[in-house]
């Protein structure tokens, strides 16, 4: 008896397998689970005869029994599972969607690249520790010209053509070096400070734009050096250019430090190879900012004592570096706003 | 200024390249922008002799001419027709490329063969104009490189010389500077010692009465000079140096300001009436004709040279038209003097006419130097236009200037550059400038500046040469020290934010001139406030000072559309500049932002219908940028500008202050512009923004009471806008009203003519608990029935 059973259940079980690779849609599954495990089933038929069994036996063909229905409940399961995705996957294949359309097109706006750079040199010197200053694009004489130990008849007027508005009692400032002065009149050293800013100079061809963007720099304390000075420069157009430019000082003037340097650095363009560069004029070298020792003069007009205190200051061409930086070739293209020119940075 | 290398080797001997030389004065201070080869391009160009000159056999205009060089004879065809048979002339023989880039070769010309070519002063790049071949004088032998024979293996310097070095501006200056570099000594040579003077004592009489702008005033005579052009290496030294030839006696003067960096005057003697040269003030109203024709009206500030009846020249200026030397000229006043740079540089500035002179006189001139200046110019004159000169000069120097006595300490100097220096050092380096150095005993040392050197006035001045002549580059790079503590607090830069917001929404930043044209402002204001126009603008174009960012946008998106460039959106964050008396206390400076958006307001895909930007775009982006802190408000007709659209324009505010407008532009100044779209644009004052929105954060905590939602389908009429339902809501100061949202407009069938639904979305909530359907419904009543008797709404 145990044994028939036995054989009934693997015969049961061979049928269904036989059966099973048939089975291609959802309903003829569903009612072969039925003719397998239904209430009618022929499973259920097999586990009537079970009473007829001994106490041993029955748990021997139980176990048989269970192990079937598992089988079967776990291969039915796996079809179905595979003809849901079989049938969710013909129907994605029949999708018309056409991925290659063009995406749905979102406007990335763009900042200005002269502001793009003012921001990248005020944050270099930021994170050095200099803090950061506006002041007023309409100046007077005092601040933009006298206060800097630029008298008025002095030849180094002429360096800075000037814009007056009406009544002359005002100019727009030329450099911001203005705001050194605004500073230090409200401020005791020691201290450091940048001033971003637009500036203005009546001067317009290829080279030259009536109105610039400038930053200004400060760095006062009782022992700052022409070294010093060196050091914190050239560490900001290796920051800013990379570690591998190299930077040389050359005497200059500046009515408002002594001794006074241009910072040269090595040409972006041929690499200080110098050979029939236009960028560098052939010289290997790029000049990128002005800078020197505080005139003792000047600690003068703000009272400072110029015994105590030493310090540098410097100025950098937004527009300029931006150039150099962008790789633009035309000073006037930034303030043309021509979308296709801001579009790119 | 360019000056020549062949010069300023008369005065210091360096075996240096052109090159190191140019290298050297740039690091110490003297940029040299340009080294210009003057032989370059003639290496097979030489001298030669024309030994006949026919015509052409097939061209009227052509001519044939035979030229030797030494033993071989040239068959030379040539266009021009100043030459003659035995004139010396330059030949460019087969392979020369000359300095225009012409490059010669031997040619076949109407069946003619030529084997050269002739060539004018310009092809040589003598000259930047000439007339015919250039004819060279006899005294030149042939068969010489026309280099050598015009003594033009020179080379120029082109340098930038800063305004602090007016002693630079001379051959013998930048002579001093290449001995300084290169350690070497200045060979400076005697001068005057005029051995057959003539005895004769003064004609004239200087009268120096203005002696405070005039410090010296020397003058010497020459009688029986023989006006004619220089020797030709003079012209060509001058003329390569940027300065017109024009004959012996001008040449000399001219010859001595770039050699000595000393403006000189040669007067014709004849001209001077009443044997007087007077130095005074010009009296209000004078006038006078200077040596370019022009007539000039001078004022009792202007310095000038006169005679006893009439003015001369405006000294250190322009000498005049009448006492000019002229090829009848026989006797000469020969004037080398020093004038106050301020009186020069005023008048020059007045004047509008900025000379050599002039240039250096503003730049400070040596009245130590006047006097061998003066003789080196009599000297010239004599070798060159013959003549005696008296022995009698003239020279009024009623306070010599003594050499400034400065003290420099070491310690000072290291503290300065960061590095030691030795006393030798410092003798070593400032020697060679002229200065003279002495060492205290344990003190300071001791230095003398020359008085050609009138800016080393201070020790910092003599740090700066020290450092200069050492080298900056010398001079060891350090790193200042910065204490932690002394790290300021990190900056808040809020407008920032708003650069990246704008710029993640897809607008681009715009940079305008803060100068704009009065006929674009003429679009939006009726009248241009002439506190805000410049004096001195470059162009009618830029001359006033924007009182608004709004219309130099507008224009921005103007030439974008013409452009061709679509779906633009714009913005500008800068100053504007308001006229009147703030202009003197706050000087009128605001920080505004300007948004403008004109055509689709993205990016169009295809098969999607264009949609234009309007005024509530850029409502929802102010809204999404400020939040809570931004309101708008409905302008009274006097408030709104005839530059917007009547019915499309708002008012905002930042924190409750007015701050500014958004709207679109009127579309009969848009359709003035060209403009058919609408002109979305907003202008915000963000000084408010920046003083009051710090620390604005303030976390508030999230309600756990789920919302209930109502909504309200209203019928109002078409006068009532959704400003008037949010009033009435606001009115009601329901707190548990958490948000109010609009979400459908509907004008048509079945509603009657001059009514339109608004449906509103209500959500309501409270912090302490969940509020009930019977409580809500209640509020909802409640704001119906005030709707209804404020506005007449009706439920749809």
């Amino acid at each position: 008896m145990k044994d028939s059973l036995l054989n009934s259940l693997e015969a049961l079980q061979q049928d269904f397998q036989n059966i099973l690779p048939q089975m291609t849609d959802e309903i003829r599954l569903q009612e072969i689970k039925a003719q397998f495990l239904g209430k009618k089933g022929r499973l259920t038929e097999v586990l009537k005869e079970m009473g007829r069994l001994s106490g041993e036996e029955r748990p021997q063909v139980g176990a048989k029994a269970n192990e079937v229905k598992n089988f079967i409940e776990g291969r039915v399961d796996e079809a179905l599972q595979r003809l849901k995705s079989d049938s969710l996957n013909k129907a994605l294949s029949q999708d018309l969607f056409d991925a290659t359309l063009p995406g749905r097109p979102e406007l990335r706006g763009h900042i200005h690249p002269v502001h793009q750079t003012l921001v990248m040199v005020r944050n270099i010197f930021e994170k050095l520790g200099f803090q950061t200053h506006y002041g007023p694009e309409i100046e007077d004489d005092y601040h933009n010209f006298e206060a800097l130990n630029i008298p008025v008849h002095h030849p180094a007027r002429d360096l800075q053509d000037t814009f007056y508005l009406q009544g002359k009692d005002w100019l727009l400032r030329t450099h911001t070096s203005t705001v050194q002065i605004h500073v230090m009149e409200n401020q005791k050293p020691p201290f450091r400070m940048i001033a971003p800013g637009t500036v203005y100079r009546s001067d317009s061809d290829v080279t030259h734009t009536p109105m610039f963007h400038q930053i200004e720099g400060l760095w006062i304390d009782q022992d700052t050096s022409f070294g010093d000075l060196k050091g914190v420069l050239s560490l900001f157009v290796k920051q800013m250019f990379g570690s591998t430019i190299e930077v040389r000082f050359r005497p200059s003037y500046f009515p408002f430090t002594e001794p006074s340097a241009e910072l040269d650095m090595t040409c972006l363009f041929c690499r200080g190879q110098a050979k029939a560069c236009p960028v560098c004029k052939s010289t290997g070298w790029i000049e990128v900012l002005g800078c020197g020792m505080v005139d003792p003069e000047v600690f003068r007009f703000v009272k400072y004592d110029p015994e105590k205190y030493s310090g540098f200051a410097f100025g950098i061409g937004i527009e300029r570096l931006a150039m150099l930086k962008f790789g633009i070739n035309d000073l006037r293209k930034f303030f043309e706003n021509d979308v296709r020119f801001l579009r790119q940075f | 200024m360019k000056i020549s290398l062949n010069w300023i080797r008369e005065f210091v001997e360096v075996k240096a390249s052109p090159q190191e030389i140019a290298d050297r004065l740039t690091l110490a201070g003297l940029e040299i922008e340009k080294v210009e080869d003057q032989g370059r391009g003639l290496d097979k160009v030489v001298t030669a002799t024309i030994l006949k000159r026919d015509k052409h056999p097939n061209a009227d205009r052509l001519s044939l001419c035979e030229v030797r060089v030494g033993s071989q004879i040239h068959s030379i065809v040539c266009g021009a027709d100043n030459m003659k048979a035995g004139d010396r002339i330059a030949l460019a023989l087969p392979g020369a490329v000359l300095p225009n880039g012409m490059a010669i070769q031997e040619t076949v010309i109407r069946k003619v063969k030529s084997g050269g070519m002739l060539c004018s002063e310009k092809e040589l790049g003598l000259k930047e104009e000439s007339q015919g071949i250039l004819i060279l004088s006899q005294e030149i032998p042939e068969g010489l490189p026309l280099a050598q024979a015009l003594k033009l293996e020179d080379v120029f310097f082109e340098v930038n010389v800063t305004p602090n070095r007016g002693d630079c501006l001379s051959v013998l200056g930048l002579a001093r500077e290449v001995a300084a570099s290169f350690k070497v000594n200045l060979k400076v040579p005697n001068i005057g010692g005029f051995s057959k003077a003539l005895p004769e004592s003064l004609p004239v009489k200087v009268l120096n009465e203005a002696s405070e702008l005039c410090p010296r005033y020397t003058c010497r005579i020459l009688r029986g000079v023989k006006v004619a052009p220089s020797p030709e290496w003079v012209q060509r030294r001058l003329e390569s140096c940027g300065i017109r030839a024009i004959n012996n006696v001008v040449d000399a003067t001219n010859y001595v300001l770039l050699e000595r960096g000393q403006p000189q005057h040669a007067f014709d003697l004849s001209q001077i009436r009443k044997s007087q040269i007077v130095i005074r003030k010009a009296k209000a109203g004078e006038k006078m004709k200077t040596l370019d024709a022009l007539e000039r009206n001078l004022n009792a500030d202007d310095l000038v040279i006169a005679d006893g009846e009439r003015i001369l020249a405006i000294a250190g200026v322009m000498g005049g038209e009448d006492s000019g030397v002229e090829a009848s000229t026989k006797d000469l006043l020969l004037e080398s003097a020093c004038f106050a740079p301020e009186a020069v540089r005023k008048t020059s500035k007045r004047l509008g006419l900025q000379t050599e002179s002039s240039y250096r006189f503003e730049r400070g001139v040596d009245p130590n130097g006047c006097r061998i200046a003066l003789d080196r110019l009599a000297e010239l004159i004599l070798e060159w236009a013959g003549g005696e000169v008296l022995q009698e000069a003239a020279d009024s120097y009623p306070t010599p200037l003594k050499p400034i006595e400065l003290t420099l300490r070491s310690e000072r100097l290291e503290k300065v550059l960061g590095e030691k220096f030795s006393f030798s050092q410092i003798q070593e380096y400032l020697r060679p400038l002229g200065i003279d150095c002495r060492e205290g005993k344990a003190g300071p040392w001791n230095c003398i500046a020359p008085t050609f050197r009138p800016d080393l006035t201070r020790e910092i001045d003599l740090v700066e040469e020290v450092a200069r002549i050492h080298g900056y580059n010398k001079i060891p790079t350090t790193f200042p020290k910065l204490a932690l503590d002394e790290i300021p607090p990190s900056s808040e830069h809020p407008i920032e934010g708003i650069y990246r917001i704008l710029a993640a929404w897809g607008f681009c930043g715009v940079m305008n001139y803060s100068f704009s044209s009065p006929s674009l402002l003429k679009k939006f204001y009726s009248e241009i406030p002439p506190d805000l126009c410049l004096m001195n603008p470059i162009s009618e174009e830029l001359s006033v000072m924007r009182p608004s960012l709004l219309p130099s946008l507008t224009k921005n998106l103007r030439d974008n559309y013409y452009w061709g460039n679509k779906a633009l959106k714009l913005f500008e964050i800068a100053p504007v500049f308001s006229p009147g008396k703030s202009l003197k206390d706050k000087r009128g400076e605001s920080l505004r932002l300007c948004l403008g958006m004109l055509g689709p307001r993205r990016g169009l895909h295809f098969q999607e219908k264009p949609e234009k930007a309007d005024l509530l775009d850029l409502k929802g982006y102010l809204q999404a940028i400020f939040g809570p802190q931004i309101s708008f408000f409905e302008l009274s007709q006097g408030e709104k500008a005839s530059y917007w659209h009547p019915k499309r324009c708002l008012g905002l505010k930042l924190d409750g202050h007015p701050a500014g407008v958004l709207g679109e532009l009127h579309p009969g100044l848009a359709g003035e512009m060209d403009l058919n779209d609408p002109v979305a644009l907003a202008e915000i004052n963000l000084d408010l923004f920046l003083t009051e929105s710090k620390n604005k954060i303030q976390f508030k905590d999230i309600s756990p009471f789920p919302s209930i939602e109502r909504d309200l389908n209203l019928i109002l009429a078409e006068g009532t806008s959704h400003g008037d339902v949010l009033k009435v809501l606001g009115e009601m100061k329901d707190p548990w009203i958490r948000k109010i949202e609009l979400f459908d407009l509907y004008r048509g069938a079945p509603l009657p003519e001059g009514k339109k639904a608004l449906t509103y979305r209500i959500e309501y909530g409270d912090a302490e608990r969940t509020l009930t359907d019977a409580e809500v419904n209640q509020a909802r009543e409640r704001l119906l029935s005030l709707l209804n008797q404020k506005l007449g709404a009706t439920l749809r």
